[in-house]
């Protein structure tokens, strides 16, 4: 059941240029923040009356504790980036489907595919599979060095292969490189959240594969609570016929309409 | 005070007894089958107004669909809704089953005469909803909408159209783009209008400097939220003003004392649409809230607030 809550704000660290990380204490144990979930965070200045869509980067449901991991790209996330230690901050969750998980058992080898702030839904993915004892690998790709993040989280929970376009760090070229060098035939489930171009290379590269291919969907959100009709995908050969706020944000690869 | 609480919010209209005043705006909660309703429990609202009805299925307009501008959202849904049938078939029995007490207003659309009365007659017939709320005023899509909700000629028509197949009262949701509000509610009324329901979004736009092009798919959207309040407040005045009807207004209520202004401005009950957005449990608050902020306002109930508002109206 999705609950909205006050979070106090602990830190706020800046990772990159523009992405910060938040850590939030709520005064109550956290139900329901599963992999791959989403909340929706209140604007605190009274002006912005939509709530950002944000995903789980990190949780201690039992502890309070909530991480989210966002790039300042508009209005809402730079009055997030300003707020400072102590403030309150209104968070509804947690919201959405989350990654199909429940049939990975220790040994499962998964892969991870993502990049730019498609990374932090899959930064909690990577720790809580390697938790379940499943073997992790992780493709990222970032446009330059300077903006990489979340890097060692991947390395930690597994094996990372990182590529940038000019080749800074890792490998150069980008996801698609990584893909067309992968042995498909070496995994058991795939995950991917990032821009529309990936999830589409991701989509194309597992088509002919039979394990299930997870994708992670964005989209702006008016409710997120399945109420204004606001974020439809088309989903099974259906018209916009699926809320990416309730039936997703997580879709089958092979189900959904890019 | 002399009265209980509960008598100090109920409210008397045409085919509605409500318990209170409040109620969820068209399209803003689509037919109960929300999240929202695992927050709290909808039997506590006065009523439900559900999603718009039209009379073939609507996969509505592409995305994307919301945008937002400070104090205000546009949005561009374009009336999505699985059609009449679809809604008496799954829709409102669901939440009839889950909520048997809850009085149920059926939004209807359409494209021409025709379908909007044939929308209505299966919806008043199907005796699951109270009343109807005429949309003839939204912003989105080409064809009908609002065309009817602009011209006091055909907004009468279509009216009268309704009203001839409908077994339970008709509220007529009018649109504020229009220079003269009064002449359309006055044509509503001259169809046989039971109510007004005022008022719908304001038609808007937002470009991307980047790419240059509007925000929305659709190009355009409705503007809604508390940026157009006092738009509705003014609106609500004036029509009250002249025309005889009860009235549920909405337009960027988010608290108590919006809804107060509101029934100063000439409102028998209320609906919120965008607010729930921000706040989840602006329902329950709004109707916890609304006994003390009447004593803070020496109002002691809302039919009194009313009656009053009304007979000032009628001296003017
Ligand atoms: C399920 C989900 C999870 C997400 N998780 C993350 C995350 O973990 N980290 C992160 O940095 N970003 C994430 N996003 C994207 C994030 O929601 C947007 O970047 C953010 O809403 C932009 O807000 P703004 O006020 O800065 O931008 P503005 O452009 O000022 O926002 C205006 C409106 O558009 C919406 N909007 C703009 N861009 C997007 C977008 N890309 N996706 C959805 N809505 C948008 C805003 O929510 C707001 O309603 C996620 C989106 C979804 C749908
Ligand atoms: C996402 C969204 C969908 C809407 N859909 C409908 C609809 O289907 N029928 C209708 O008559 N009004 C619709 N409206 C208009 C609202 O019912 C209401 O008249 C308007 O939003 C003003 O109220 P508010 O400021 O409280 O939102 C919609 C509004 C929004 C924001
Ligand atoms: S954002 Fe409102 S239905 Fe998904």
């Amino acid at each position: 059941m999705p609950s909205v809550k006050k979070f106090l704000l602990v830190k706020q660290q800046r990772l990159t240029n523009d992405v910060f990380q938040m850590d939030l204490q709520a005064a109550a144990p956290l139900v329901g923040y599963l992999p791959g979930r989403f909340v929706m965070v209140a604007i605190p200045n009274g002006l912005q009356q939509l709530r950002r869509p944000l995903a789980i980067a990190a949780v201690d449901e039992a502890a309070g504790k909530l991480s989210l991991i966002y790039r300042v790209v508009g209005q809402g996330t730079a009055q997030l980036a300003a707020l400072t230690t102590g403030e309150q901050l209104s968070i509804l969750g947690a919201l959405g489907n989350g990654f199909a998980t429940q049939k990975l058992v220790s040994g499962d080898r998964v892969l991870l595919v993502g990049g730019g702030t498609g990374l932090p839904p899959l930064m909690y993915l990577a720790r809580f599979l390697a938790q379940k004892g499943c073997s992790v690998t992780t493709m990222v790709g970032f446009r330059t060095q300077t903006q990489i993040f979340g890097t060692q989280v991947f390395a930690a929970a597994g094996k990372l292969q990182l590529a940038t376009d000019d080749g800074s760090a890792g490998i150069q070229g980008n996801v698609g490189t990584l893909l067309a060098a992968f042995n498909a035939t070496d995994c058991q489930q795939v995950f991917a959240c990032g821009p529309l171009g990936l999830l589409k290379a991701v989509q194309q590269r597992f088509a002919k594969q039979t394990m299930p291919v997870e994708l992670s969907l964005e989209s702006r959100m008016g409710c997120g609570m399945g109420a204004c009709a606001g974020c439809m995908v088309s989903v099974g050969g259906g018209t916009l016929n699926q809320h990416i706020c309730q039936e997703g944000p997580i879709f089958s690869a092979a189900e959904v309409q890019l | 005070m002399s009265q209980t609480s509960e008598q100090r919010l109920a409210v008397k209209l045409p085919g509605l007894n409500l318990k209170n005043p409040v109620m969820p705006a068209s399209g803003c909660f689509a037919f109960g089958d929300n999240r929202y309703a695992e927050m709290f429990d909808l039997n506590q609202l006065g009523a439900i107004i559900i999603k718009a009805a039209t009379l073939e299925p609507r996969v509505g307009n592409p995305m994307p669909r919301i945008a937002e501008v400070p104090g205000g959202v546009l949005n561009a849904v374009g009336l999505q809704n699985p059609g009449v049938d679809v809604i008496l078939k799954e829709k409102l029995p669901q939440l009839k089953a889950k909520y048997p007490e809850l009085p149920v207003i059926a939004n209807v659309a359409g494209t021409q005469e025709a379908d909007y009365a044939e929308t209505a007659r299966r919806l008043s017939d199907s005796g699951m909803v109270d009343a109807l709320e005429l949309n003839i005023s939204c912003p989105n899509v080409k064809q009908g909408g609002m065309q009817f909700g602009t011209d006091p000629v055909s907004a009468q028509a279509v009216t009268a159209a309704v009203k001839k197949v409908s077994r339970v009262p008709v509220y007529v949701k009018l649109s504020p783009n229009v220079t003269d509000i009064v002449a359309i509610a006055q044509a509503a009324a001259a169809g046989g209008a039971d109510g007004l329901s005022m008022i719908n979004t304001l038609l808007g736009m937002r470009l991307d400097l980047k790419t240059r092009q509007p925000v929305l798919a659709n190009g355009t959207g409705g503007l809604s939220g508390p940026a157009i309040k006092s738009i509705a407040v003014r609106m609500i005045y004036q029509v009250s003003q002249k025309v005889d009807l009860p009235i549920i207004a909405m337009g960027g209520i988010s608290n108590a004392e919006d809804i107060l202004e509101m029934f100063m401005a000439g409102a028998s009950a209320v609906a919120i649409g965008t607010a729930i957005f921000h706040d989840p449990l602006v329902f329950p608050k709004v109707i916890a809230d609304l006994p003390q902020k009447m004593t803070d306002f020496n109002i002691e109930s809302l039919s009194g607030l009313i009656a009053e508002v009304r007979s000032q109206r009628n001296e003017n």
